[in-house]
C-alpha cells in the first residue's frame, strides 16, 4: 500500500518537475510575472509537502530551501535573476535525481545538493539584509493568492456622524475588496422618543471574502479605528481541502462570535427536538416513514459527496497498460464486428443486417474514443526540448532561441514516446551543425541570435513535425565529397539535390569535422531515419545554403490502426499500407514475356521495377493469367509489388506478431479479417531494402 | 440633494401617511424624528411613503427602523411604501439593513426591511 502511494507521489512529482522546468524557463523571459512565480512556488510547496508525507525526507528538506527562496520572491523581497533561475533549474534536476535514486537505492550526490543550497542561501541572505529595511506595506501591495473570509464587527462611536465620517462609505470600500455580505445590527436602538437623531446606534457584521489580506481591511478603518469597536476574525481560508463540506452550523457561528454562551446554547438545544421525533410524537406519521425519509436524506448526501469528489477531479490517472488492453479489446471487437457484418450480408436477413449496422456504428465510435484516450498533446515533449536548447546553447557559446507552434497537436502516446529520441537528435544536429556562432552569424549579416523553430500540425491521418533552423544550411559539396569518401556513392554519380540530402541518412555518415559531445556520438542520422520509419513515418529534408535547414517528419496519428490495401496471393491475404500505394496496374503474361525476366513494367512510358511477391514468399501454385502490380512510392522511388488479386481498401487494427516471428523480414504485423482468417501486413520499405541488398 | 419635504396626509379611512421626499440627511434628522413621532401619536396605522426620496443617509434609516420598533411596542403598525424607489432600496441594501427575518421586537413579522414586505 505504502509503495503504491510512493509510486503515485513519484508520478506526481515528475509531472510537477517538468511543469516547474517550463515555468522557470518562461520566468527567465518574464521575470516579473507574478503568476509564474506563484506556479514555481506552488510546485515546490507540493513536492515538499507530499514528499515528507510519503517518507522522502531528503527531498522534502532540500525542496524546503528552494521554496523558502521563492517565498521571498513571491513577497517581492527578492527579484528573479538568471542566477536564481540557474540555481533553481539545478535544484530541479537534483530533486529529479533524488527521485530516481529513491527506487534504486543509489546514493544521491549530497555534495551537489549542498552546493545548490549554499548558492540559494547566499542569494537569499544577500538580499535578506537589504530586504529587512522594507516595511510591511511592501508585503501588502502584493496580492495574496488564496482568498480568505473575514468576519468584521464594526461598531462606530455614537458621534461618528458629527465628526464628518459616513460609515456607508467605509462599507462601500469594503465591498470593493471582494465579495461581501453586510448585516446592520439594529438591536441597540432606543425607542424613537429617546433617540438622538444625530447619533449612530447601528453596528455591522460584515462577512468579507478577499485576497487582499487583513491589512487592506484594517486600512479602511484607519481614521476611525481609535474610536470604534473593530474586530476582525478569519473564519475560513479558501485554500483548504475541506471546502466541499457544509459550512458551520448556525449555533457554532453564534458561539464563535460570542453572541451566545455555551450554556445558553445547550439550553436552547436541549429544548429542541428533531423534526422527525416531533412528527412521530405528535402522531402525525409512523416511525417507519421517518426512518425511510432519513435514509433518503442520507443517501442523497452520500451521492452528492461522491459526485463532488468526481467533479473535483476532472481527470484521472490510469496505468498505460490498462489503456493498451482496452485498445486491444476494441481491436478484437472491430474484427468480430466485421465478421458479423459479413455474415449478416451473406444470410440476407434484413433484421440481422440492421443489427449488424448498429453494431458497426457503435464499434466505430468505441474505437475512435478508445484511441482518443491515448492521444496526448505533443507540447510536453516540446517543453522538454526548450531546456535542451537552453543548455546546449550555453555549452556551445551560441545564442539560440527556440520557438514552438502547435504544441496542442495530439498524437498517440506511444508515438510521442518513441518520437522523443529522434527529435532530440534532430534538434541537437540543428544546434550543433546548423546554427553558427554569434560572430559568424553577424559577419553573414544575420542576427546574432539564431532560431530553432519546432512546429507540429495535423495533416490528414498524419502529423507533420517540422524542425527548422536559420543556420548555415547543408553544404552540398561537403556531403558529396563525404559520400564518395565513404563509398556510399560513386565519384561520377549525378545526384539531385534531394538525393544528395538523403545521403545524410545513410549509415555511417557524419559531416562534422570535429566530434563534439553533442552530436557525432556515433549515433548517426540513419538511426533517426530508422526510428521514424519504425513508426511508419517518413523524413524529408530541405535546405538553402546560408539560410537554414528544414526537416519535416511525417508520423501517423496512431500506431493501432492503418488504412491498408487488401491483396491476395494464392490463398493468402496481405495488407499493404495505403499511404505508400500510388496505383495498381495489370500485368499480363505478354508483359512478363516482353521484359525478358528483368522484372520491369512499362507504365505510361516509364519503366517501373517490380518484385513478384509470389516468388519472393515462395507461395506454391501458378499465378493467374492477369496479375496485379501494386505500385508504391518509397523514398521517392516507384516500385511495384506483384500480387494475384487486389481486393480493396481496409481499415486494419494492427496486431503485433508474437516473439517467435519478431524478426520475420518484410512483415510488420498482422490483422484478423472479417472471416476470421489472418492477413499479414507487409513492411514495404524493409522488403525493398532486402531486395536491393541481394542485388548489390 | 433636493430639499427635504415632510408632508402628513390623513386619508378618509383615518390612516396616517407621512410622505417624505427630497433628500433626508442628518440636517433634517431632528425634523424627521418629530414628524414620525407625531404620526405615531395620531393614528394606529402609519404609512411612510418614501417613493419621492432622492437620498437618505444612515440617520434616516435608523429613525425609520426605530420608529417601526416603537410602533410595534405600542401595538401600532408602521409600513413603508417605496413605490419601487431604487435610491431608497439601494441605500438600505448598501447599509446592510435588508434581511430575511425581522428583529426580536418584530413579533408580527412586519419588519420594514424584510424583502417583499414593502
Amino acid at each position: 500500500m505504502i509503495d503504491l502511494h510512493r509510486q503515485a507521489f513519484k508520478e506526481e512529482a515528475y509531472e510537477l518537475l517538468s511543469e516547474l522546468e517550463s515555468s522557470l524557463l518562461e520566468l527567465e523571459e518574464r521575470p516579473d510575472d507574478q503568476d509564474l512565480i506563484g506556479r514555481v512556488f506552488r510546485a515546490m510547496h507540493t513536492i515538499k509537502g507530499s514528499g515528507s508525507m510519503f517518507g522522502f525526507d531528503d527531498i522534502a528538506s532540500f525542496t524546503h530551501e528552494v521554496e523558502t527562496v521563492f517565498d521571498m520572491v513571491r513577497n517581492g523581497k527578492l527579484s528573479v535573476t538568471s542566477r536564481l533561475v540557474n540555481l533553481t533549474l539545478a535544484a530541479r534536476d537534483q530533486i529529479r535525481a533524488m527521485l530516481d535514486a529513491a527506487d534504486s537505492g543509489a546514493a544521491t550526490d549530497l555534495q551537489a545538493s549542498a552546493g545548490i543550497i549554499v548558492g540559494l542561501r547566499e542569494l537569499a541572505g544577500f538580499v535578506g539584509t537589504e530586504g529587512a529595511k522594507e516595511d510591511h506595506h511592501e508585503e501588502a501591495a502584493v496580492p495574496r493568492r488564496d482568498p480568505v473570509t473575514y468576519r468584521i464587527r464594526f461598531a462606530p462611536p455614537r458621534d461618528i456622524f458629527v465628526t464628518g465620517t459616513n460609515p456607508l462609505n467605509l462599507l462601500a470600500e469594503m465591498k470593493e475588496l471582494g465579495t461581501c455580505t453586510i448585516v446592520a445590527q439594529t438591536d441597540g436602538f432606543p425607542p424613537l422618543e429617546d433617540m438622538d437623531p444625530e447619533g449612530c446606534y447601528v453596528y455591522w457584521d460584515v462577512i468579507l471574502t478577499t485576497d487582499q489580506g487583513e491589512n487592506a481591511v484594517r486600512d479602511i478603518f484607519i481614521f476611525v479605528e481609535d474610536d470604534c469597536e473593530l474586530k476582525i476574525d478569519v473564519v475560513a481560508e479558501h485554500n483548504r481541502y475541506d471546502e466541499q463540506q457544509d459550512y458551520k452550523k448556525l449555533g457554532e457561528i453564534l458561539l464563535e462570535r460570542g453572541d451566545i454562551t455555551p450554556q445558553e446554547m445547550s439550553t436552547v438545544l436541549s429544548r429542541q427536538k428533531r423534526f422527525g421525533e416531533l412528527a412521530v410524537s405528535e402522531g402525525i406519521i409512523p416511525e417507519g416513514k421517518v426512518q425511510s425519509a432519513l435514509a433518503e436524506q442520507k443517501h442523497v448526501k452520500e451521492v452528492r459527496q461522491e459526485k463532488q469528489v468526481a467533479d473535483a477531479s476532472s481527470s484521472i490517472r490510469v496505468p498505460a497498460d490498462r489503456l493498451d488492453l482496452l485498445v486491444n479489446l476494441v481491436g478484437e471487437m472491430v474484427t468480430v464486428q466485421a465478421r458479423l457484418s459479413q455474415t449478416a450480408a451473406l444470410r440476407d436477413d434484413s433484421e440481422l443486417v440492421a443489427i449488424a449496422e448498429e453494431v458497426e456504428r457503435l464499434t466505430a465510435e468505441l474505437r475512435d474514443s478508445a484511441l482518443n484516450i491515448r492521444m496526448l498533446p505533443i507540447g510536453s515533449t516540446f517543453s522538454k526540448f526548450k531546456r535542451l536548447v537552453r543548455d546546449l546553447s550555453v555549452e556551445l557559446g551560441k545564442q539560440i532561441e527556440m520557438t514552438t507552434e502547435g504544441a496542442d497537436t495530439e498524437l498517440d502516446k506511444t508515438v510521442i514516446e518513441k518520437l522523443n529520441d529522434p527529435l532530440v537528435h534532430l534538434i541537437r544536429n540543428s544546434i550543433d551543425h546548423g546554427i553558427e556562432l554569434p560572430e559568424v552569424r553577424e559577419a553573414a549579416g544575420k542576427p546574432a541570435r539564431g532560431t530553432v523553430h519546432l512546429a507540429a500540425v495535423h495533416s490528414g491521418d498524419s502529423v507533420l513535425i517540422t524542425i527548422a533552423d536559420d543556420g548555415a544550411g547543408l553544404d552540398k559539396e561537403a556531403i558529396r565529397t563525404k559520400g564518395i569518401e565513404r563509398g556510399i556513392i560513386s565519384a561520377s554519380a549525378e545526384l539531385s539535390e534531394k538525393e544528395l540530402f538523403n545521403l545524410i541518412f545513410a549509415p555511417g555518415f557524419s559531416t562534422a569535422k570535429t566530434v563534439s559531445s553533442i552530436s557525432g556520438r556515433g549515433v548517426g542520422m540513419d538511426v533517426v531515419k530508422r526510428a521514424i520509419e519504425a513508426l511508419r513515418g517518413s523524413i524529408d529534408i530541405t535546405s538553402v545554403r546560408g539560410q537554414g535547414t528544414r526537416i519535416t517528419v511525417k508520423i501517423p496519428l496512431t500506431l493501432a490502426i492503418i488504412e491498408s490495401l487488401l491483396v491476395r496471393i494464392g490463398d493468402d491475404s496481405f495488407m499493404m499500407p495505403l499511404a505508400l500505394v500510388d496505383e495498381c496496374v495489370e500485368l499480363t503474361r505478354e508483359d512478363v514475356a516482353r521484359s525478358h525476366g528483368r522484372n520491369l513494367a512499362r507504365v505510361r512510358e516509364h519503366l517501373v521495377p517490380y518484385i513478384p511477391l509470389r516468388q519472393r514468399f515462395a507461395i506454391a501454385g501458378a499465378p493467374p493469367d492477369i496479375e496485379q502490380i501494386v505500385i508504391t512510392q518509397v523514398n521517392g522511388v516507384r516500385v511495384g509489388f506483384v500480387v494475384d488479386h487486389v481486393l480493396g481498401e481496409h481499415q486494419t487494427v494492427i496486431k503485433s506478431l508474437g516473439r517467435a516471428y519478431k524478426d520475420t523480414e518484410g512483415i510488420s504485423g498482422a490483422t484478423i479479417l472479417g472471416d476470421g482468417s489472418v492477413a499479414l501486413i507487409l513492411d514495404i520499405p524493409q522488403l525493398l531494402q532486402a531486395v536491393e541488398m541481394e542485388q548489390n | 440633494m433636493d430639499e427635504a419635504k415632510l408632508e402628513r396626509v390623513t386619508d378618509p379611512q383615518g390612516g396616517e401617511t407621512l410622505k417624505v421626499s427630497g433628500g433626508v440627511t442628518i440636517c433634517e434628522a431632528s425634523d424627521f424624528r418629530e414628524a414620525l413621532l407625531a404620526a405615531l401619536e395620531a393614528a394606529p396605522e402609519v404609512r411612510v411613503d418614501v417613493s419621492g426620496l432622492t437620498g437618505m443617509d444612515l440617520t434616516g434609516l435608523q429613525l425609520l427602523c426605530s420608529a417601526h420598533q416603537s410602533a410595534v411596542r405600542r401595538g401600532k403598525s408602521l409600513h413603508i411604501f417605496d413605490g419601487g424607489n431604487a435610491i431608497f432600496r439601494d441605500t438600505a441594501t448598501g447599509a446592510g439593513f435588508q434581511r430575511h427575518t425581522g428583529c426580536p421586537q418584530d413579533r408580527a413579522c412586519s419588519c420594514i426591511w424584510v424583502e417583499g414586505e414593502r
